[in-house]
This record gives C-alpha cells, sequence and structure tokens, in this order.
C-alpha cells in the first residue's frame, strides 16, 4: 500500500506540472487587417473621344451578406471606343483597401477575362502587359469597343494562374467571377 | 544447396547478390544469443505452473521454477515452434516470431479438451477490452510490408478497411464504411487528438513507432469512449522491456514512385543493477519525398517532408511501473496542384481535362500551396498490480496539434508579415486523465472499471472563416465484465457520457466575442457472447449501441472549401448521432485451411453528414453548390471474409473481401462516399531457409475494386470512377548475421502500370491515382 500511496503521488506531482491550461480560445482573432478580402469588382469606363463621358459600375459583396448588384449596369454609346480599368477592392476598411495594386504586382499570375452575350456587339482588347516572355496580357486596362445597340450581359473573371498563365483563361482558378449588365445605345 | 534454387530462379538470384555483399560479416559462425523468458500460468486457477517443461524447436528441454518462470537463450530470430508439457495439462504448441529478447506470458489450461487454447502474450500489450467484438492484429511481416506507407494507407490490407485519400500523402483509415470522427485512433494508449475532421487531414502519427496495430471493428465506446461508433485503430510499441544493455533497430524505406527515401531508426536500453527496472527507447523517422507520379504524369505539388521523433522512459518493478512518453511529429505536405479550383466552373472545367494542365515534372520542392502540421504528445502513465492480480492503471495526456494549411495564393497584402501567414491556422490542446482498474474474481468472473475525462481548447486563426474557436469538458465512467465458462464468453458493459462544449465566436459588426454553450449526455451499452464448439470452430456475436455528439465543425463551418470547390454550412440545432451495431463472426481454423466471417448491420440514427442543398451559393469569386450539415437515419451492412489455404505446405493462397452497403432511410436511397465492393487476393510461395537465408518468399498479389454503383442521383460532380484491378508483386527473405537480423523486401505495386481513379480518393476529379511503384524495405535488428 505505501507503494501505492507513493506511485499516486508522483503521479499526481506530474499531473500537475502539465496542467497549466490557458484558455487562448476565450481571445477570438479579429481578422487581419490588409487581407484578402476581395469585396468589390469595379469597372471604371472613360470614352476615348469625350473624358468627360464617364462611369463607375461595381458589383460588392461584403462579408454576410447578398452580392450586391444596385450599381452593376453600364451604359455605352453605340459604334465608340472606351478605355476602361478594372479595379478589385476591400470595402470592409475606410477608407478601401485596394487589392488592384497587389494583382498588378503579381501581374505575371493574373488574367481578366472577359465573356459577353452573343447579344452584344462589344469587342474587348486587353492594352496591358506583364513581364512573362513572351510578355502576356493582364486585363486591368482594355479598350472596349461597341458596335450597334443592343444589351446583354458581360462577365469578367479574376483568374489566377501561378506557374500556368500562357494567355488562356482556361488555367487556375477564379478569384472573382462577377457579372455586369451591359446596354448600348 | 545448389538444386533447392531451381524453385524460384528470381529469389534465388537475390538471395545470392546479398549473401555476396553481406560474406564479410558472415565469415565467423553465426551467433544466435536471444532469449526468451516467460512464465506459465493457469488460466482457470489463475497459478503459476510449476515443473512445466518448454521445448523451443529441438533444442533441449527447460523446466518451469516455482514461479512458473523460465528462460530459455541462445536463440536465433524468426520463427520459432513452442511446445509446453505438464502432467496436469495437455501438450500445447504455439509458434512464436521473436526478433530482440522477448518476455511472454504462456497461459495454459487444466487438460481435457485444447489444443489452441494456449495463448502467448507478450507483457503489456493492450488486449481488446471486448473479445467478443471482431478485431485483426498487424505485426511483423505484414506490418514490415507496409513500411513507409502512410498510416491510413498501412491498414488498407486488413478487410473490411479502406482509405480515404486526399491525393497521395493524405490519407485516412475507413472502417466499415465510416471514418474521421467515427475512427477513434489510440497512439499509444492516448486518444489522438487532431483537427481530424477533414477529410484532408490525415492522422499526425509516425506509423514506426508501433510494433503492433490492432483493428477493433464495431463500435468500441464503452471502453474507449463517445465517437467510436465505427471502431478504434490501437498503435502499440513493443514493450519497454529490452533484454540487452543497449539495442535497436533501423528501418530504410526507398520507393521509386515520388522517389522517396524514409530513414527510421530506433535504440533502447536498460540501466543495470542499481536501478534495474529502469528502461529507456529513443526513436526518430525523416521521411522525403518528391512528385508522385500516375502512369501519364506527375501530379504537381504532392510532396512529403516528415520528420518524427519520441522517447520514453519506463521504470518497471513486478508490481509496480511508471513510464513517461513524449513523441513530436511534425510534416509539410503538398496538395497537389491541379486540385486548385475556385469555384465549381473551375471545377468542371478541370475534370473535362483529360490531365491536369499545369506542366508535370520531377521535382522535391514543396510550393504553396501546403499543409503544416506538427503534433506534439507526452504521456504519463503508471500501473500498480494489487497481490489479488487485479491492475490499476492512471493515463494522463497532453496533446498539442497545430495545423497551418498555406494557399496557393499569397494574401492580397503588401504587409511582408502577413505574406508569411498561413491562411488558415488551426491549434489545439487537449489533456486528458484515464483511470482504469482491471479485476479478476473467482474462476469466472473478470472486468474493468474506469473513469476518464478531458478538456480540449482550440483556438482558429485565419483570414477567412472556417470554424470557430471552442473549449471542450468532457467526462465518462464505464464498467464491463466477463464470464467466462469453458467454451462460453459472455460479457456485457455500460458506459455514461458526458460532454459540455462552448463555442466562442465574434459579432463582426460590434467586434464583440459571444458564446453558445452545447451539452451532451449519453448512455453506451454492449453484449457479447463468443462461443467455441471445438478447437477449430468457435462463433461470437455482439450487440453494441454507441453516441457520437456533433463536432464543431458539423454545428458551426461556414465556408469554402477550396480543392472541392463547395461551400460548406454547419447547422448548430444538431443532436448526437447515435448506433445501434450488431455484428457476427465465424471463425474456423485448421493448420492448412482458415476461414473467417464477420458480418455487421449498423443502424445510425441522426447521422450526420453534409448533404448537397441543391442550390448554389453566389459569392464574389463565383458560384458554388452548398452542402449543408443534416442528420438523416441511416443503415450500414456489409460482410468481410478472411479465407487461407495451404494446398502445400510452400504454398499459400489468401482470399479477403469487403463489401459494404449503405442506406440512408430518410431519403430511400443510397448514402454517398461508402466504399466498392473490394476483393484482395494473393498467392504466396514460401521457400523457406536456404541457409542463412531465412523465410524467403514470393508472392503475387491482385487487388481488385468495383465501381460504386450505388450512389444517390446528383449527388456528386462526376460519376463515381470504373473498377479496377492492380497486381502487386512481392518477395523478401530474412538473413542472420552474427546473432542480428537483417529483412529485406522488395515490392512491385501496380506492376501494369495501370491507370485508375479510386471512389474515395477526393482527387478523383482532377487526376488519376499512381502508377506502378518499386519498393525496398530494409530492416536491421542489432
Amino acid at each position: 500500500m505505501k507503494k501505492l500511496s507513493l506511485f499516486l503521488s508522483a503521479f499526481l506531482i506530474t499531473v500537475m506540472l502539465f496542467n497549466g491550461c490557458k484558455k487562448d480560445e476565450t481571445a477570438v482573432a479579429p481578422p487581419v487587417p490588409g487581407n484578402e478580402f476581395l469585396t468589390t469588382v469595379q469597372l471604371v469606363v472613360v470614352n476615348a473621344a469625350d473624358p468627360t463621358d464617364r462611369d463607375t459600375v461595381a458589383v460588392k459583396q461584403l462579408p454576410d451578406q447578398p452580392i450586391d448588384y444596385t450599381n452593376a449596369s453600364l451604359h455605352l454609346k453605340a459604334n465608340s471606343t472606351y478605355n476602361v480599368s478594372v479595379r478589385f477592392l476591400d470595402e470592409t476598411q475606410t477608407p478601401a483597401g485596394n487589392v488592384t495594386d497587389d494583382i498588378y504586382a503579381r501581374r505575371n499570375y493574373h488574367l481578366i477575362c472577359f465573356t459577353t452575350d452573343a447579344s452584344l456587339a462589344l469587342t474587348v482588347t486587353r492594352t496591358d502587359l506583364d513581364t512573362n516572355t513572351p510578355a502576356l496580357p493582364v486585363g486591368l486596362q482594355d479598350r472596349f469597343s461597341t458596335g450597334s445597340a443592343g444589351s446583354g450581359k458581360m462577365n469578367v473573371r479574376l483568374r489566377h494562374q501561378p506557374n500556368a498563365k500562357n494567355g488562356d483563361c482556361d488555367p487556375g482558378s477564379s478569384d472573382a467571377d462577377v457579372n455586369f449588365s451591359v446596354t448600348i445605345q | 544447396m545448389k538444386n533447392r534454387y531451381h524453385y524460384i530462379p528470381g529469389c534465388a538470384s537475390w538471395i545470392l547478390g546479398i549473401l555476396l555483399l553481406t560474406v564479410s560479416f558472415c565469415a565467423n559462425s553465426q551467433r544466435c544469443n536471444i532469449s526468451i523468458r516467460g512464465f506459465v500460468r493457469d488460466t482457470s486457477v489463475n497459478k503459476p505452473v510449476e515443473k512445466a517443461t518448454i521445448r523451443v524447436d529441438n533444442m533441449p528441454l527447460t523446466v518451469t521454477d516455482s514461479r512458473g518462470a523460465f528462460s530459455i537463450g541462445g536463440i536465433c530470430a524468426g520463427k520459432h515452434i513452442i511446445v509446453i508439457s505438464e502432467v496436469s495439462h495437455s501438450n500445447t504448441l504455439c509458434e512464436l516470431y521473436v526478433s530482440t529478447d522477448t518476455t511472454i506470458v504462456l497461459l495454459l489450461s487444466e487438460k481435457s479438451n485444447v489444443l489452441g487454447a494456449v495463448s502467448v502474450t507478450g507483457f503489456n500489450t493492450r488486449k481488446p477490452a471486448l473479445t467478443t467484438l471482431a478485431s485483426t492484429v498487424m505485426k511483423g511481416q505484414d506490418l514490415f510490408n507496409t513500411r513507409g506507407a502512410t498510416l491510413g494507407e498501412s491498414l488498407k490490407g486488413i478487410t473490411g478497411l479502406n482509405t480515404l485519400q486526399t491525393g497521395p500523402s493524405v490519407s485516412k483509415p475507413v472502417i466499415h464504411g465510416l471514418h474521421s470522427n467515427r475512427v477513434l485512433i489510440l497512439n499509444n494508449g492516448v486518444r489522438q487528438e487532431g483537427q481530424q475532421w477533414g477529410s484532408e487531414h490525415a492522422p499526425e502519427i509516425d506509423p514506426f513507432i508501433a510494433s503492433e496495430v490492432s483493428i477493433v471493428k464495431g463500435a468500441s465506446s464503452v471502453r474507449y469512449g463517445s465517437d467510436a461508433i465505427a471502431g478504434v485503430v490501437l498503435l502499440e510499441p513493443e514493450a519497454l522491456n529490452p533484454a540487452r544493455q543497449l539495442q535497436g533497430q533501423v528501418n530504410a524505406v526507398a520507393a521509386t514512385n515520388g522517389r522517396m527515401g524514409v530513414m527510421s531508426g530506433m535504440l533502447e536500453g536498460k540501466l543495470d543493477k542499481r536501478l534495474d527496472g529502469l528502461n529507456w527507447r529513443v526513436q526518430g523517422t525523416l521521411k522525403r519525398a518528391g512528385n508522385f507520379r500516375t502512369p501519364g504524369y506527375y501530379l504537381k505539388n504532392t510532396g512529403i517532408s516528415e520528420a518524427d521523433f519520441s522517447a520514453a522512459v519506463s521504470y518497471k518493478k513486478s508490481n509496480y511501473g511508471i513510464d513517461l512518453y513524449y513523441s513530436e511529429f511534425h510534416n509539410k505536405l503538398g496538395v497537389f496542384d491541379g486540385s486548385h479550383v475556385g469555384n465549381v466552373s473551375d471545377l468542371y472545367a478541370a475534370f473535362e481535362r483529360p490531365r491536369p494542365i499545369t506542366a508535370s515534372y520531377f521535382s522535391y520542392k514543396i510550393d504553396r500551396s501546403y499543409q503544416d502540421v506538427s503534433h506534439r504528445l507526452l504521456k504519463a502513465g503508471g500501473w500498480y498490480r494489487f497481490n489479488n492480480g487485479s491492475r490499476l492503471e492512471v493515463v494522463f495526456a497532453r496533446q498539442g496539434n497545430r495545423r497551418d494549411e498555406y494557399d496557393i495564393d499569397l494574401p492580397y497584402s503588401t504587409d511582408p508579415d502577413i505574406l508569411k501567414m498561413p491562411q488558415i491556422s488551426f491549434k489545439i490542446k487537449t489533456h486528458t486523465l484515464d483511470v482504469n482498474y482491471d479485476w479478476a474474481s473467482g474462476k469466472y468472473f473478470s472486468g474493468s472499471i474506469g473513469v476518464s475525462g478531458g478538456t480540449q481548447g482550440n483556438v482558429f486563426n485565419g483570414i477567412r472563416y472556417l470554424v470557430p474557436n471552442f473549449r471542450n469538458y468532457s467526462g465518462g465512467v464505464y464498467a464491463i465484465e466477463k464470464y467466462t465458462y469453458n467454451k462460453l464468453t459472455l460479457e456485457a458493459g455500460a458506459r455514461y457520457d458526458y460532454r459540455w462544449l462552448r463555442v466562442y465566436r465574434l459579432n463582426n459588426n460590434t467586434l464583440q466575442t459571444y458564446y453558445t454553450t452545447h451539452d451532451y449526455r449519453n448512455v453506451t451499452g454492449t453484449a457479447g457472447a463468443g462461443y467455441k464448439f471445438t478447437d477449430h470452430f468457435s462463433i461470437n456475436a455482439n450487440v453494441g449501441s454507441a453516441w457520437r455528439a456533433p463536432s464543431v465543425n458539423e454545428l458551426y463551418i461556414d465556408g469554402i472549401h477550396l480543392s472541392a470547390a463547395s461551400y460548406e454550412k454547419g447547422d448548430s440545432l444538431l443532436k448526437s448521432e447515435r448506433s445501434y451495431n450488431f455484428t457476427f463472426g465465424i471463425k474456423y481454423e485448421r493448420s492448412r485451411f482458415r476461414a473467417e466471417a464477420v458480418a455487421y448491420y449498423n443502424v445510425i440514427n441522426d447521422f450526420i453528414y453534409a448533404k448537397p442543398a441543391l442550390k448554389p451559393v453566389t459569392l464574389i469569386s463565383g458560384t458554388y453548390p452548398l452542402f449543408s450539415y443534416t442528420q438523416d437515419d441511416v443503415t450500414l451492412k456489409g460482410v468481410d471474409v478472411d479465407l487461407s489455404y495451404k494446398p502445400v505446405r510452400q504454398v499459400e493462397l489468401v482470399s479477403k473481401t469487403s463489401i459494404v452497403r449503405a442506406w440512408n432511410r430518410t431519403i430511400h436511397d443510397y448514402l454517398v462516399f461508402m466504399p466498392a465492393d473490394r476483393f484482395d487476393n494473393k498467392i504466396q510461395y514460401n521457400i523457406g531457409s536456404l541457409g542463412r537465408v531465412r523465410d524467403c518468399y514470393l508472392s503475387l498479389q491482385n487487388i481488385s475494386v468495383r465501381r460504386q454503383d450505388r450512389v444517390p442521383p446528383n449527388s456528386d460532380y462526376v460519376a463515381p470512377p470504373p473498377g479496377y484491378s492492380l497486381f502487386n508483386i512481392s518477395t523478401g527473405f530474412t538473413i542472420h548475421i552474427s546473432g542480428n537480423s537483417l529483412n529485406i523486401n522488395l515490392g512491385v505495386d501496380n506492376v501494369a502500370n495501370v491507370a485508375y481513379r479510386d471512389y474515395l480518393n477526393r482527387f478523383r476529379y482532377y487526376a488519376n491515382d499512381l502508377g506502378m511503384n518499386v519498393m525496398l524495405r530494409a530492416k536491421y535488428v542489432f
């Protein structure tokens, strides 16, 4: 019995030694600032012939909110040319974080793809290039050329293509995939 | 000698090669200096058997002393036949495989019948607490032939077991169709507590730690705690009781696929004289593999880099012992590049492709995305044996598990500190205390009672929300009673469990922490019977009920699973699930023929699973199919059949069949993600001993898996892959060098380099399974 009590007390001491359990889980970490919340895809559209004819449309989604299309209708003039900038924002912060710069910094991994409905007489040309050899388009800067009047949907995707970018939309995965409605008058 | 080679020329040339290499070691005569010590006891009166004679092979007789003890020296490593004779007991014989000095307990029953009544039990090996449940043990040669594989993968050879895989480097065991939280893994007696909920979270255990792996199939919650609905995997290291002051072993594995190399070493010893009884062991493993290869291409970014070590000290006397054990596991796993898809349209594009789009070549480099996992375990335990033969055991364990997952992309940030951070990080700490008391009273009754308790805290950090932080307290008490009378064994057990769970969350608008609390209490029971009609024929049956509380991810997960392109949503109102499990086993054993069949019928009410919600979630990054956790009543039934037959002494045929049928009673359709029918047939030619080369064998194995046709419509992105049939060959032998032994195995898996996909591999959407793999394994015991 003496041996047993010796054994039990030795055991209890060991238990105590290792029983410094802190309760870290009660402190819930807030989201790390400056992180990868990509909440908004914005198109800044400027008429090449008339710089005052300018429009900004966006598709936005804040965390735990449904997707917001209230400002996602783009109106363009027929038979015109537009210079377009695509911008990606993090609007969980004020002022909004600019994700575009990070995408530009890693432009060799990214491609912006545009898909338009057949009913839309709209041609999209990417006007910027990355530093791959040969240089491949990025799509943050584009030219929209419109034809006759019509309306339809335009899909804009930010493709993430690490070590796989080849100018095609196919490789990689989508970081953003949104639809704008476009009217050509 | 020479004329024996013509049986199998392939094996012979192997042996010649090794003989030439080792000729310098063999110059002096072979020393065989292993000793077997042991005790002979009578099971019916629980007393030592005096004056029993022990004969090992054809060596001189040894007689037991008044304590029933004996000791035989000068034994070579390998397989031996031991014959025990005593006047009032029948002569019994058993087969024993020894590689190091061994202590055994031989249990005899009184003369009347029995040949098979002798059982050999090493000291301190944990027998399954419930003997009427089907259990399988893997050790010795079988375990050696799985060295280098992950834990999940190495269990695949056991009937009724499958693996749930995420590419070549992550696999977890599936017992009778159930996995993850429903399979308990006991690592050296401690319940493994990691982030085991995710199917891509493999158990954080170095398989080299175990010298024996037992699998208990069927609900074992009464002894091992809730969650053990499907069964238990017990990993046991060799009992720490070395015969020599210093001894050990080195394992080395080389494989062509992934150009994998594994080294594992173990050293153990004892202190003599003044601190007799103090034993120690250190063990470590290093593993490195690069990109694995399918029959047509490499799988980019599937490398593994792993480093593990463990240390153990024990102090043992005749009636008490204490031990300390510490182990550390660390690995870094590349996640296959082609599996990274954003949303459902990417996923469809990915599996339309015949092969992954990214360039494939060989490299050891592990790029983003990868998992970085570490697991630390500290165990302090002790046992005390009372004069009446009963035994008290106390085990305290502390486990820390950290899992960092790095996405393929860097976070959108220019801050270098943030760029280094993982996208998702989990830290879970677990403390457990288990007390178990085993007792035997009178001639027929034995049993155990115990209490266990534990607390667990989980901290989640990450850029995306996935699961919340939590604190968990749990406690349980149980009792198991066993009655043995001649050929009949009856056992029954009951357990009560309580679990308290508090989940901490953050309100995104106010940034205030709030919590929700759940508690669960449940009773578990089991009853079983076994009957041994003759020495060759026995049956057993077991009825058990088990429960499992919903896990935190099932309650609260809310986010994207990138590699599956799915959005999972938990349900905080889920109840505990409860299973009623019936198993029936039948066993027939002759020296040349062996048959065992286990049938089971498992009714699980409120079975929790992620059900396709048939409505997509639209996020800024695209459209995701929604899977919501829900509860349905399901039934799983199936059979495991093991057959082996030796038509002649050297030839052995082994056949294993596993069949599972799972039905969702709520939706009147099949249950998804259940293993397909699997048939494993092997023919082995045992060449036997050729001089110093022993146990030489050559085997050909075929594994055939049928297509899983039993899936409900619209339950998956693609139809289940077709069935497949693979051939594996294996050859091996043992050489004794100066009393040490060298074990060699050369195996080729998927000899025909067949391109196939397995239904339970999550990466079947993107790529084929592995192609041909040549593996060379060596174990040197000194």
